[in-house]
């Protein structure tokens, strides 16, 4: 038996930031399909039987109340790591630059992947956990989650490395 | 992809995600309005309330269409249309039998006649402007 209470607490921060990604980084929608979520747990109509970790679990019903809420609302998907709406920030400094050319070198990577794509790698990369969990999360097959995956990484690979954003994988590795 | 490159890309990915610095909201506040959202009693959910609203308009309508015929006719009144009818219609049985011409005085017998031969000369009329011939 768990302490949900507890349990929602050391996931707060965790599933706040899923959430964003799954409202496209809108803060009050963010806020309010994490509430949904612990509304859901409060009163029963999600129960969680053991059947994967808590914290794929609690992912997949903030995900599920994101695109509720996104039906309501008639938002469309948008980019998952959207950065339209994020105000420029002005760039002091070296590191400051650094970190602002990277953030637009990931954005336009993450352009040219598909919405599953984005949310695998969001689950795996950012949320750590494994291709079974972000599949759980995502309500589709192990080998499909696999395959999203694989995909994900080549094309952000490939985008990453051609061109203009060659210096990056220099800076990562120093 | 190599195992370097992997971990390259999760770097990069983590370092540049945009979501990093946005502040969670307080715990505590989310938690209570999601227990206050739980505790609402089932009227004050509008899902409920709603449903439980068309439900007394559609009853109300189909008792009103059923029961409309029983609330505005009812058998101890009669039907608006025979009433109407009887009313327009002559009554016949009220009518007294006409006087027999042998018992009218002679001078009313004698215009009586005339009326007669009037009235057969009116049937053999061909033409409305006959009678100015």
């Amino acid at each position: 038996m768990i302490d949900l209470e507890e349990e929602l607490r050391s996931l707060h921060e965790a599933g706040f930031q899923w959430a964003l990604h799954c409202t496209g980084g809108r803060e009050q929608d963010a806020e309010d399909a994490l509430q949904g979520a612990y509304e859901a747990l409060l009163d029963g109509s999600a129960k969680f039987e053991g059947r994967s970790s808590f914290k794929s679990f609690l992912f997949g019903i903030v995900r599920n109340k994101a695109r509720s809420l996104r039906r309501k609302k008639k938002v469309g998907r948008l980019v998952a790591l959207d950065f339209a709406d994020e105000p420029e920030v002005d760039p002091v400094g070296a590191k400051a630059m650094e970190r602002a050319q990277r953030k637009a070198a990931i954005r336009q990577a993450l352009q040219v992947l598909s919405p599953k794509q984005r949310d695998v790698l969001e689950l795996v990369f950012y949320h750590d956990l494994t291709i079974e969990e972000a599949a759980q999360v995502m309500g589709v097959r192990l080998g499909t989650a696999r395959t999203h995956y694989k995909r994900a990484k080549n094309a952000m690979y490939e985008q990453l490395t051609a061109g203009e954003f060659q210096w990056l994988k220099k800076t990562i590795s120093s | 992809m190599a195992e370097e490159d992997d971990q390259f890309l999760r770097e990069l990915y983590n370092q540049g995600h945009p979501n990093r610095e946005v502040e969670p909201p307080d715990f505590d506040e989310v938690m209570s309005r999601a227990r206050a959202s739980t505790q609402r009693r089932p009227w004050q959910r509008r899902p409920v309330w709603m449903g439980a609203a068309a439900a007394a308009v559609v009853a109300a309508f189909l008792g009103f269409a059923l029961l409309w015929p029983d609330l505005t006719l009812t058998d101890d009144e009669p039907d608006p249309s025979t009433v109407i009818a009887e009313s327009v219609e002559p009554q016949w049985d009220d009518l007294e039998p006409a006087p027999a011409v042998e018992s009218l005085a002679v001078e009313d017998q004698e215009r009586w006649e005339e009326l007669l031969e009037f009235a057969d000369e009116i049937w053999e009329w061909e033409s409305p402007t006959d009678f100015l011939l």
